[in-house]
């Protein structure tokens, strides 16, 4: 089965604060921020929401994190990390789960403080002992294949004969 | 709503600052007047931005605790602590030995300062019978009103937040 266009709709959008947060700022403070803003914005409740999608490379189990920070007892989860696609993903998987009644209201959350953080706390290392030119580089080291921009940046550098440094 | 800035200042920031002064802070939503903890930028629940903070006395029961092993280490105690406020918090009680952390056990408060690594945090340690009775006015529902303090297995009729009372975990 495929999805029909035009079976759900954003009704709510929202940025959390953005740029340099105050100390001990955390991913899932901004994801909540901007949570309550989009529900201001379509004049929903927390209660409505029972889907929860959400990804964060700062954050183990965000829909989890989140929903207790929310303390909302979402129907339905969705924790789908596959890099910077994560969150088209979490819309698709939105719409198919409104679709098939799992959820009615998704609510589709990401929040980073990588911009006001150490690089040491601002993501864990998943590293690739195969492909690390400069493994201990301050800025370099962080060049090991497994971080998620850098996959589909090769894949397209391959694709585009290399013109590119970097990926969709 | 007026939400937090977060540009300014954090729930996690204002915590600290009150650590750092040996208090344990919390939040209170003046909507329904139920405690928040730990720290947000919102009620949970309610999403309601209401909220105001407050220093509790740092006195609490043991709702549940357990004993944690590692090798080659002295057993460490985890417990989760019912604040007379109405908060619950995961914390643990010190001074005594791990596996004599009692449910119902009164405790109180310390700020542990921390270190390099690690901002101050809160921990516990029992708390003299003559120190501190539970609330009697308690309006929570994990009020134990008469429960002495030492005596956990006297327990009588108390609804813990999760249901059932007390609960080793």
């Amino acid at each position: 089965m495929s999805l029909q266009r035009g079976s759900v709709a954003v009704v709510g959008a929202a940025e959390s604060d953005l740029g340099q947060v105050a100390q001990h700022t955390s991913p899932v403070d901004l994801m909540a921020q901007a949570t309550l803003r989009a529900l201001d914005d379509c004049g929903l409740k927390l209660a409505d929401i029972d889907g929860v999608f959400s990804a964060a490379t700062q954050v183990r189990t965000a829909p989890m994190t989140l929903a207790e920070y929310l303390r909302i007892k979402p129907r339905y989860f969705d924790g789908t990390a596959i890099g910077g696609s994560s969150f088209m993903s979490h819309v698709a998987h939105a719409q198919a789960a409104i679709e098939h009644g799992l959820c009615e209201v998704a609510l589709v959350a990401y929040g980073s403080t990588q911009r006001s953080v150490s690089r040491a706390a601002a993501s864990p290392r998943e590293f690739n002992p195969y492909e690390t030119p400069y493994p201990f580089h301050a800025v370099l080291g962080l060049c090991d294949g497994g971080l998620p921009p850098h996959a589909p940046a090769r894949h397209h550098a391959g694709a585009a004969g290399g013109s590119r440094g970097r990926g969709p | 709503m007026t939400l937090q800035d977060l540009n300014q200042q954090s729930p996690y920031g204002t915590f600290l600052e009150h650590c750092k002064k040996g208090e344990l802070a919390y939040q209170f939503c003046r909507d329904d007047g139920k405690a928040v903890f730990y720290p947000r930028v919102a009620a949970p629940g309610s999403g309601s931005t209401n909220l105001e903070w407050r220093v509790s006395k740092g006195l609490g029961t043991v709702y549940a605790t357990t004993v944690v092993y590692y090798k080659d280490e002295k057993p460490l105690n985890v417990a989760l602590i019912d604040l007379d406020e109405g908060f619950r918090m995961m914390s643990r009680v010190e001074d005594i030995d791990a596996l004599e952390v009692k449910i119902g056990m009164r405790v109180k408060v310390r700020i542990h300062p921390g270190d390099e690594k690690q901002p101050p945090y809160p921990v516990f340690s029992p708390l003299l019978p003559e120190e501190g009775s539970p609330p009697s006015d308690s309006h929570r529902t994990g009020g134990r009103s008469g429960t002495s303090p030492l005596h956990p297995g006297e327990r009588g009729g108390g609804e813990g937040r999760g249901g059932g009372g007390g609960r080793r975990t």
